[in-house]
């Protein structure tokens, strides 16, 4: 995925400021993601020459950018529409059959047989209205926050929209759960949904296949070259975030030890993120076994109580979480000690503490 | 054919000779059409024209790593490409002779 906070973070001045707002357009302006992230690195790649050769950025955007951002992301391609809305369909599909997966197994003491069973997807339908309101409402307070207003925050915007997005589930949940249910056989929404979801995936893959062996050799390439360049931004531009958090790190125990009467430099602290670094390996040990317990117990549990059914079922979907929840930790924690690692070099080089370092990203 | 219309054509066909003298990329075919006088066209403008000329395939695109690190769209001319060019260029030719008598009385 392509971290366009990280891209910001490398761009200066005027050229950061344009490109948080029409990345918060398009990120929240319901754009097809492959749509929105192909505009996004091509708009970084131009950004980051004309920054380069000292020009102004209006003379990118032009002075109007809601106008430039509306024909920007404007996507004029026959069928397009169509393929949009088949694309929704499906993964609305797929979130109905994970769902109903997962009541099915949670509701073990449910002795009805299979075929008499229900699933209520009001909470399915709840999410998706939730969604749609936000999705307005959210437009409309984007358009005003990134057209109107000078200074932008994103993250915040991102947060709050998060909040009321939960915040509206668990109001809606708490107002109408005992009074709205929308109870449809199990079996019916597992094959209704089911055939849908394995259609739509079907689907993509005929259409990978049906490529060219020279345009999938392309794609491959393509692919390799994007996965790289987005590691390289999430590294480059994470540098300023990590950065800032060893300053923040850094000032405060300074602060401490000078309470104390003791003196503390960046080659001490330098001494004590090294510890940090040091400790990755078995800091992805000691989570490892952590995320195989919350995998092991509960499917143990089920298994005790002679579900085997449902333990194997529930074993598969934990596992298939756990298993990218446990990935992203390792790759960040990677990242950050690469990053930590760079920092103290550079510092060390440079003969500067972290907080100086962390003034060159002004 | 209103003036957005117009333009909307003339500039595919001026973007597509660009791109016709040899493998460019986006901010290169901005900054040459700037030069040439298209002062007020921006990135909002040229993006589409380059999906739409990419979509009807008169130009194909690779992506490669630029100098300063981003992944970059090169632009190359097709056969397609060319012949629409061609074309694009005859048609031109008609409409501003055509053009030029009616408005300026050149024979």
């Amino acid at each position: 995925m392509l971290n366009t906070f990280a891209m910001a973070n490398l761009l200066k001045g005027e050229y950061k400021e344009a490109f948080t707002k029409i990345d918060l357009y398009g990120g929240m302006g319901n754009i097809e993601n492959s749509i929105y992230e192909d505009r996004m690195a091509n708009l970084y790649d131009i950004f980051m020459e004309a920054q380069e050769e000292g020009k102004p950025v209006e003379k990118i955007i032009g002075k109007d950018i809601e106008a430039f951002c509306k024909e920007y992301f404007k996507v004029e391609e026959e069928g397009h529409k169509v393929r949009d809305f088949l694309r929704r369909v499906g993964y609305i599909m797929t979130v109905i059959f994970i769902y109903s997966i997962i009541d099915y197994v949670l509701l073990t003491d449910e002795k009805r047989p299979f075929m008499e069973r229900t699933v209520d997807l009001f909470p399915v339908v709840l999410g998706l209205v939730v969604g749609l309101v936000l999705i307005v409402v959210g437009h409309l307070v984007n358009k005003f926050l990134t057209f109107k207003k000078k200074k932008l925050h994103p993250t915040l915007y991102y947060i709050v929209v998060l909040i009321l997005f939960i915040a509206g589930i668990i109001g809606g949940v708490s107002a109408f759960s005992d009074k709205i249910d929308i109870l449809v056989p199990l079996y019916i929404v597992l094959i209704v949904s089911g055939v849908i979801s394995i259609a739509y995936i079907l689907i993509n893959i005929i259409a990978k296949l049906k490529k060219s062996d020279t345009s999938k050799k392309l794609d491959k390439e393509e692919k390799k070259i994007k996965k790289e360049f987005e590691e390289d931004v999430e590294f480059r531009g994470g540098l300023k975030d990590v950065a800032s958090g060893m300053a923040f790190r850094y000032k405060r125990r300074k602060k401490k030890a000078e309470k104390k009467g003791l003196e503390f430099t960046q080659a001490d602290y330098a001494k004590i993120v090294q510890k940090e670094i040091d400790s990755e390996k078995s800091y992805n040990i000691f989570m490892g076994v952590l995320f195989g317990i919350f995998v092991i117990v509960p499917v143990v549990h089920e298994f005790i109580t002679e579900n085997f059914v449902n333990g194997a079922i529930l074993g598969v979907i934990l596992a298939t979480i756990e298993i990218l929840i446990y990935r992203s930790f390792v790759k960040f924690n990677k990242v950050q000690n690469e990053s930590y690692r760079v920092i103290l070099a550079e510092c060390e080089e440079k003969e500067i503490d972290v907080v100086e370092y962390l003034k060159q990203f002004d | 054919m209103d003036d957005t219309q117009l333009m909307k054509g003339i500039l595919e066909g001026c973007v597509l000779s660009v791109i016709s003298r040899g493998e460019t990329y986006g901010y290169e075919i901005l900054t040459q059409m700037e030069q040439v006088g298209f002062a007020d066209l921006g990135e909002g403008t040229l993006y589409p024209v380059l999906t739409r000329l990419d979509k009807n395939g008169y130009i194909s695109c690779r992506k490669a790593k630029s100098p300063l690190g981003p992944i970059r769209k090169y632009y190359t001319i097709t056969d397609t490409g060319k012949e629409r060019l061609e074309g694009f260029k005859e048609n031109y030719k008609k409409i501003t002779d055509s053009t030029n008598k009616v408005l300026f009385g050149e024979e």
